[in-house]
């Protein structure tokens, strides 16, 4: 993103290309800064905030038990990956006009969406992170007598945990961009993906435009950061330095 | 305590099968140390893993305080000897040895109590809020030993503990079984390659043959307590001992005669 705006602040002022056209990235920035007072924007952000959240903590509770069961049984793997295989290839964007037959074009059809593109990353790692449990650390948990349950929750979940919370961190990005896609091709009333919309085709400035996209990028980085962050607290024996 | 009565077991079917262990019989009486040795591959883990109800043999019986093991029965622990699978990473040295004590229902100060004297006892006291990765592999070993004795085994299965720390570790390992046994009361079975270990440490010691596998011999150990690594394997008993094992798993048709006393 700092490139893109690096890039568009070098084109205006080599003066190529009029900045109707493509605005200098020091016009980007106060009306990024501008869009932080517009209350109207702020319920955009607000809106595709709501459907984000709700379709990431969905395909979180969705992906991880069945990571969890899949990854733990052989057979009900075997049955399922038909299933998967077939499904996975599908592009969100593909699924819109039945999302929107299904659920117009509020929050429910976002968050559908959110959820069908972003569960498969989620699912993917709980599934490797439970498959990649050490067989030993299996058997010693039942040496000490705990049923099937009891180990996939005291040894496989926390052994796949680092992995999941990747998967969460790769899915939140992907159910953002979604989000804000579904926003734009479906033509919501509400959202980032809206906003920019209502001022394209209102005639608005192409830097208003560029400002909500930068709106956008930054509440990428800023989640994900945030999820890094939270790896580095939850899983301090990742961190911890390493005997010879 | 412990009887195992002419045990085999077979892996794969077909042309694809391989018997490992052949016909193995042998007890384990309440208190007794014994060993078990053979040569690399003879089939020791899948004894022990048989033993702990982790895996059904193909043919014969084990008993365990006189019921058949069907499933893992209570009052076994196993050290194994691959600590680094064995331990948790995500848990503490502290955490560790907590893990097996969830399911029995005891008191927080029971549980804290044991942890501290499991931990003591294995000399890893100040090293509760390590997490295992920080810690030697001797001193991961000897986590693996104290989560083991937290849990108040009546026996303790032990798979070539010590195979894979430097000699100096082993035999501070060696002695330190030593002083748990003595300290809980307990009855140890313990495996290993290592010919002198079995010796060094046993009350008796099992021989096994090269695969398919059978009993080769039993040898009672009668050397003083408590054994000391340089004056017990000074001694010619324990000379004569260590030879004895070593020709049998060597040429065990030749040697029978070696073993006669
Ligand atoms: N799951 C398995 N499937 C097929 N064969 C196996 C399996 N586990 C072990 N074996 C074979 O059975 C034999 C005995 O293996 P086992 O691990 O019990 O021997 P071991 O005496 O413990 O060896 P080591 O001294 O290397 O620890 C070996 O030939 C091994 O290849
Ligand atoms: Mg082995």
């Amino acid at each position: 993103m700092l490139v893109t705006l690096c890039l568009l602040q070098v084109l205006s002022w080599s003066g190529l290309i009029p900045t109707t056209m493509l605005p200098s990235a020091a016009q980007v920035l106060a009306d990024t800064v501008g869009l932080f007072g517009n209350t109207e924007f702020l319920l955009d952000v607000v809106a595709t905030m709501e459907a984000w959240a709700i379709g990431l903590a969905i395909a979180t509770a969705i992906g991880v038990p069945l990571g969890l069961v899949l990854g733990s049984l052989r057979v009900a793997y075997e049955v399922s990956s038909v299933v998967v295989e077939f499904l996975r290839p599908i592009p969100s964007v593909a699924l819109i006009p039945l999302a929107i037959l299904l659920f117009g074009q509020g929050t429910e059809m976002k968050a559908s969406l959110a959820i069908y593109a972003s569960v498969w990353p989620i699912f993917f790692n709980t599934l490797y992170g439970v498959r990649d449990v050490n067989p030993i650390s299996k058997e010693t948990a039942r040496t000490f007598r705990l049923t099937p349950f009891a180990i996939l929750r005291r040894v496989a979940l926390p052994h796949a945990a680092p992995f999941i919370l990747t998967g969460v961190r790769i899915s939140a990005a992907i159910a953002l961009i979604v989000t804000i896609s579904a926003e734009l091709l479906a033509g919501s009333s509400a959202g980032i993906g809206a906003y920019v919309l209502r001022i394209s085709s209102g005639g608005g400035s192409t830097s208003m435009v560029f400002a909500g996209t930068v709106v956008a990028g930054v509440l990428g980085v800023l989640v994900n950061s945030v999820l890094q962050a939270a790896e580095r607290r939850l899983f301090p024996w990742k961190h911890v330095e390493k005997a010879a | 305590m412990l009887v195992v009565e002419n045990l085999s077991h077979a892996y794969g079917t077909g042309t694809h099968r391989h018997l490992a262990l052949k016909d193995i019989s042998f007890s384990v009486n309440e208190g007794e140390l014994v060993s078990i040795v053979g040569p690399s591959g003879c089939g020791k883990t899948t004894l022990l893993r048989a033993m702990a109800g982790l895996m059904p043999p193909t043919g014969g019986q084990i008993r365990f305080l006189g019921e058949p093991i069907t499933g893992v029965p209570g009052g076994l622990a196993m050290v194994f000897q691959d600590y680094r699978g064995s331990l948790f990473p995500w848990l503490t040295v502290g955490d560790n040895v907590r893990f097996p004590l969830h399911t029995a229902k005891l008191g927080k100060a029971e549980v804290a109590e044991r942890v501290g004297e499991s931990l003591a006892a294995v000399g890893l006291t100040n090293f509760e809020g390590r997490y295992p990765t920080q810690l030697s592999g001797g001193m991961q070993q000897r986590a693996a030993i104290a989560r083991a004795l937290a849990y108040r085994p009546k026996i303790l299965l032990m798979d070539e503990p010590f195979a894979s720390v430097d000699a100096q570790t082993r035999e501070d390992l060696e002695d330190l079984v030593l002083q748990v046994r003595d300290r809980f009361n307990m009855t140890i079975l313990f495996v290993t390659h290592d010919i002198d270990e079995s010796v060094y440490l046993a009350d008796r010691v099992v021989v096994l043959s090269k695969p398919p596998t059978y009993v080769l011999t039993t040898l009672d150990i009668d050397l003083p307590r408590p054994r000391d690594q340089i004056m017990t394997k000074e001694l010619p008993e324990f000379i004569h001992l260590r030879s004895d094992v070593a020709r049998l798993i060597r040429r065990p048709d030749t040697s029978e005669l070696a073993v006669t006393s």
